[in-house]
């Protein structure tokens, strides 16, 4: 890097050229070689004309390396912060594992009383016995009256044909809707109509 | 344009190598398009310079994730936009309903909408750039004049100067920095003035 206010004509006109988006490999490694500043200040030069045969009203001066200044300030500042948060968290850490093993012991204990309560919860209704009828059941003790609760088990018996015969009849429905108004659907209808029908 | 991608293409390259440097040449080479393009939506100019370093910040740390789909300036101009737009929304200003068009924002006064704040001391200085400007492309030998306005007016790359021309390549680039050079040179005092003013 150089200090120096002045390039060579060699590096000027690589730098023409990289203004123009017609640098070579060369002519960037020469660049990266230059003070960025006195490029920013040659550059400035550059875009004047261009924006004067541009015919922009008014011409743009005085930008030159303030806005890049600006940009490493904030970038370097970034830089600071962002290894504190770091040396913020090792300090932290250390009172936060603590609290950590409690935490995963409480955790475990509630997700297995949890699963108990499921599997055991479960097993209970899965391996209620049919000829058994439910706490339901047995509360009707007037004799002869009409039971008010009926035993679940009975009223699976009764509900599931029931509701075989109501699923069924939506199928059914569902798949006729499906093949007259879906595209898909009217394909299989078509070829169905076109087989030649042997008597 | 191929050769402004494949340029650019190589600098960020190095930039996502790690090479600082050549994100302060793509800086220094867009600041000022950055800078007019933000203008077109904030007024205040400590605003613009603020957004437009705002930007360049996104950029550099997105950088990894450019991966040369299209060109360089049309990345950044993106950002730009979004964040010009997002300080307007956060500052619950609204912004415009319709983007700059990327081919219109080329021939932007980079400080159009900043004229309203200059002080006459500067648009008198403006005017003198503006002119000195204009006598020193006139003082240009005519090779020099063409070859310089064959690629600011028309955008024409040097191939096809130097087909138009009838002359290498090179000798294209020669003639076009020699322009340059001798109007910068022209100008020099004009633009210290205006930095210092």
């Amino acid at each position: 890097m150089t200090s120096q206010n002045t390039h060579s004509p060699e590096t000027m006109a690589s730098l023409s050229a990289m203004f123009d988006g017609e640098a070579t490999e060369q002519d960037i490694a020469a660049l990266l070689a230059q003070d960025t500043d006195v490029l920013a200040r040659q550059l400035e030069g550059f875009h004047a004309i261009q924006q004067y045969l541009h015919k922009d009203e008014q011409l743009a001066v005085g930008l030159n390396n303030n806005l890049l200044t600006r940009i490493h300030d904030t970038l370097e500042a970034e830089g600071e912060t962002q290894e504190l948060p770091e040396l913020a968290a090792q300090v932290v850490s250390l009172p936060q594992s603590k609290v950590n093993w409690k935490m995963m012991f409480s955790g475990v204990a509630m997700a297995a009383s949890v699963a108990f309560m499921v599997v055991f919860g479960g097993n209970l209704l899965l391996n209620s016995d049919v000829s058994q009828p439910p706490l339901t059941a047995e509360v009707s003790p007037v004799k002869g009256a009409q039971p008010v609760a009926t035993p679940l088990a009975e009223l699976n018996q009764q509900a599931l044909p029931l509701d075989n015969v109501k699923l069924q009849q939506y199928l059914r429905q569902h798949a006729e809707q499906a093949t007259m108004t879906v595209g898909q659907g009217m394909i299989p209808m078509a070829r169905v109509v076109n087989y030649p029908v042997q008597e | 344009m191929q050769h402004e991608t494949s340029s650019d293409q190589t600098l960020v390259e190095k930039v996502q190598q790690g090479d600082k440097r050549a994100f302060d040449l793509l800086v220094v080479k867009y600041q000022y398009k950055v800078v007019g393009l933000i203008g077109r939506y904030i007024q205040d100019k400590s605003e613009v310079l603020d957004v437009a370093q705002e930007s360049f910040i996104k950029a550099y740390r997105s950088i990894n994730s450019f991966r040369g789909e299209s060109a360089f300036y049309t990345w950044l101009y993106r950002i730009a936009v979004n964040t010009a737009k997002n300080h307007l929304v956060s500052r619950s200003r609204r912004p415009p309903e319709s983007d700059v068009e990327l081919d219109n924002e080329e021939v932007f006064n980079t400080y159009e909408s900043l004229s309203d704040i200059a002080t006459p001391e500067a648009n008198l200085n403006s005017n003198r750039l503006e002119k000195a400007i204009y006598h020193a492309i006139e003082m240009l030998p005519e090779e020099l004049r063409s070859a310089l306005t064959l690629r600011e007016f028309d955008g024409l790359s040097y191939e096809d100067i130097s087909l138009i021309m009838e002359c290498p390549v090179g000798t294209v680039r020669s003639r076009i920095f020699r322009a340059r050079e001798a109007v910068e040179k022209h100008i020099r005092p004009f633009l210290d003035a205006g930095e210092s003013s």
